[in-house]
């Protein structure tokens, strides 16, 4: 037993810090400062320095455009890299469906998409949840029927993050709808530009665009665009989903919001006071901070031993998201009065109105709604339990 | 990083699950727990953490938090702690070599039991907070005060005893003297007592009872830094027992979930329960974390470092653990709170480690401080 990094981890944190300090560049410093939200150029300006140096997609085999690194250091890097406020890398291509087409596609569809992946070339985007499935996401029913060498696809997807960015989209369809729903969904490869394909914005709590739903009207899809097997798609969702959830705790995150609360905390005054002094706030902020070291151990013994069962993604991920929420709320807390402000807008990089308040007050409120989300994406809280006590419990 | 037990820990923790496996800790008998404690001798159990140019094998606090889980998995009630962790504690981190050759071989061969009587009426979890009295007088000094919740009091041969000069304020880390008090000698009252889960403690008198010089313990004055870090020592280990008694707990209540049958169906099928369960789970695993890393660094020379791991964990396992006791017992209904059903003998283990050697509110409070100086010096160091 040793809870210390060994000297091959310290050297390599050294070394990502100093490619930081080289290549981060400013304006997204600056921006990641001042909270004004990143835009498309904003993550590909980052993803490209990324892929130029090796390092957009660490956690893939080394034969595919992997690093080789161990656990720790991947969570070394995504705890720096996070650190200096850097737009996170976007997971669809890189985390998402680039390991189910090395894992499943064929030849040609690995040579067609991972290096572009790799380049940020192409945007990827999620066509997995419908208005009717959710949580109950096996019920999905956008269809896609055979027509010579094309799918016919029609359906609705729902929650699609960054679908008005994207080039592709990877989907969930049904090929099947006379056996059982997990057995008749195929994993199909989209084109956002072909014909039929729609996208509708939906504006969530914070007042930001994110997320969207996607329409698909008789969109036809090349056979080769078919992942693995027929009706085999509902065993790559769940691999692809237990990628998602790894990594979904969100540390290097939540030691960010902590950071900056700390900031927050020695500017402002109750009784005259920091309010970091005050001992009701102290006591809250020690409990959290409390709370993100046990988050980080957990992880970092589940990295290093494997964990003692299967359900470990999603005790982080249930610890993880939770705790991404509090440090927010705390984070609103701390400012008082000045949360009522309703201030959104200040966070676009094309306003330019004049801010109410200190500067550190303007994302609070948005920050904590938009935060409402951690808890349902990726599998709700209440889906990881079940997924706990499926494993644990023997009934 | 490295999680897990070297090769001579998980021996260790293999032993003892041979040796503790039949001894229920609240059944059993003095003449019981006599024999068990000399078995635990001759294992290395009491000598732990003595060095072995006294007979010991020289461990570390790691080590000590792999046994404290093997004692709370099986609920056996030893002096281990006061006297193997915290006497042998305090024994090697400030007694004299004269001291250290006189006490601690006798110690690891269970031959003597060492009670740390820090805690005074009044004075909750402050170590700082003494009121008990040492006043020089010729060679030696007389003792005189009161001292609350002495693990192991009730059957100690030694006490380690905190008092400072009779000329002084009762609060402040300055001028805090240690003492070893043989427990025979004229002046001292126990009035001893079962604690929450059957363990020995004791509130101890000191009457004018006279201590040569040789019972200073470390250096006149200066015993604050000696309080703190023993205290830490039992607290990391307090903690251990308590998550091994969670484990424990964990492990009953999904044996009960998977038997108990209620509307014609096992209760863990259930979703109510199931989320419950897995709200266990989820604590259980983050408490595990801190609790491994109190173990690994309580006796840390980084004082922020030890203090921070230290209570840190105090407080998860107080709070979270409650918890998780809590739901189980509800997951059990009638028979989680019989007093026949082991379920309430873990339960109660952990609540000793809840309000031993500090609760949730003294740790937070030390955790912030700790904090709060940490964001000063950055503030410092960043301008």
């Amino acid at each position: 037993m040793d809870l210390t990094y060994g000297k091959e981890d310290i050297a390599f944190r050294q070394e990502v810090r100093e490619f930081l300090a080289e290549h981060f560049p400013q304006q997204l410093a600056d921006k990641a400062r001042a909270e004004i939200r990143f835009k498309l150029d904003d993550y590909l300006l980052w993803q490209r320095i990324l892929g130029d140096k090796g390092w957009i997609a660490p956690h893939w085999p080394v034969e595919y455009g992997g690093c080789g690194w161990t656990p720790v250091q991947l969570n070394i890097f995504d705890e720096e890299v996070t650190a200096v406020g850097a737009p996170r890398v976007m997971p669809f291509g890189i985390r998402l469906v680039g390991p189910v087409i090395y894992t499943y596609g064929t030849d040609a569809q690995k040579a067609q998409y991972l290096p572009r992946i790799l380049a940020s070339e192409d945007f990827w985007c999620q066509g997995f949840s419908e208005p009717g499935a959710g949580s109950d996401l096996a019920s999905l029913r956008t269809s896609a029927v055979r027509d010579g060498d094309e799918y016919v696809v029609n359906g609705q997807k729902i929650w699609t993050s960054y679908a008005h960015y994207a080039d592709l989209i990877f989907c969930l369809v049904r090929t099947d709808t006379t056996v059982k729903k997990q057995l008749g969904i195929s994993f199909l490869l989209i084109d956002m530009k072909s014909p039929g394909v729609s996208v509708r914005p939906i504006r969530t709590l914070d007042g930001d665009h994110i997320v969207n739903e996607v329409f698909l009207e008789n969109v036809r899809v090349p056979v080769e665009n078919l992942v693995g097997e027929e009706n085999k798609g509902w065993d790559y969702a769940k691999f692809l989903l237990s990628n998602e959830r790894t990594g979904i705790a969100g540390i290097g995150m939540v030691k960010a919001d902590l950071a900056r609360l700390h900031h927050i905390a020695l500017t402002e005054r109750r009784n005259g006071q920091p309010l970091i002094d005050d001992p009701l706030f102290q006591a809250r902020l020690a409990r959290l901070e409390i709370d993100r070291r046990a988050l980080e151990l957990t992880n970092l013994r589940m990295l290093t031993t494997g964990g003692d069962s299967g359900a470990f993604p999603s005790i982080l991920k249930i610890k993880g998201s939770q705790l991404q929420q509090r440090s927010v709320e705390l984070q609103m807390e701390a400012v008082g009065p000045y949360a009522l402000p309703w201030q959104s807008d200040a966070m676009e990089p094309a306003w330019n109105g004049e801010p109410v308040g200190p500067d550190h007050v303007r994302a609070r409120t948005p920050v904590y709604f938009d935060r409402r989300k951690t808890t349902i994406y990726g599998g709700s809280t209440e889906v990881q339990k079940n997924i706990i006590s499926k494993i644990l419990l023997d009934v | 990083m490295d999680f897990s037990y070297s090769d001579e820990q998980r021996m260790l923790s293999e032993s003892l699950e041979k040796l503790f496996a039949g001894h229920a800790g609240r059944n059993e008998d003095r003449a019981a727990a006599d024999k068990l404690w000399q078995a635990c001798a001759e294992t290395g159990l009491i000598g732990l953490t003595v060095p072995e140019d006294h007979g010991g094998l020289s461990g570390g606090s790691a080590d000590v938090m792999v046994a404290a889980i093997e004692i709370g998995r099986h609920g056996v009630n030893t002096p281990f702690l006061s006297t193997a962790v915290a006497g042998a504690g305090a024994l090697r981190l400030a007694g004299t070599d004269a001291q250290q050759q006189s006490h601690l071989g006798r110690l690891a061969e269970g031959g003597l039991k060492v009670a740390c009587a820090f805690a005074e009426p009044g004075a909750r979890y402050d170590l700082a907070d003494v009121d008990t009295r040492a006043i020089e007088d010729g060679d030696g000094y007389v003792l005189s005060g009161d001292k609350c919740v002495v693990f192991g009091g009730d059957d100690a041969d030694l006490f380690v005893v905190s008092a400072r000069a009779p000329d002084e304020a009762r609060h402040g880390a300055e001028g805090i003297s240690l003492f070893l008090v043989d427990a025979e000698l004229a002046g001292i009252t126990r009035k001893g007592y079962q604690m929450i889960d059957g363990r020995g403690g004791a509130d101890v008198t000191f009457d004018n009872v006279r201590l040569p010089a040789d019972a200073l313990l470390g250096t006149q004055g200066q015993g604050y830094v000696t309080l703190e870090a023993v205290n830490d020592l039992a607290a990391a280990a307090i903690c251990a027992e308590g998550l091994g008694a969670l484990e424990k707990v964990v492990e009953l209540t999904k044996e009960y979930l998977e038997t108990r049958k209620q509307f014609g169906k096992a209760i863990g099928e259930f979703q109510a329960l199931q989320h419950f369960f897995a709200d266990m789970v989820v604590d259980y695993e983050h408490i595990k974390s801190l609790v491994f890393e109190a173990g690994a660094i309580a006796d840390s020379a980084d004082v922020v470092e030890r203090q921070q791991a230290v209570s840190a964990a105090k407080v998860v396992l107080a709070e979270d653990g409650r918890r998780i006791c809590q739901q189980a017992i509800q997951m059990h209904g009638g028979i989680g709170v019989t007093q026949e059903y082991q379920l309430g003998d873990f339960t109660k283990r952990v609540a000793v480690a809840d309000f031993a050697f500090g609760d949730a509110d003294h740790h937070i409070a030390r955790y912030g401080r700790h904090m709060v100086a940490a964001a000063a010096a950055r503030v410092a160091q960043n301008g």
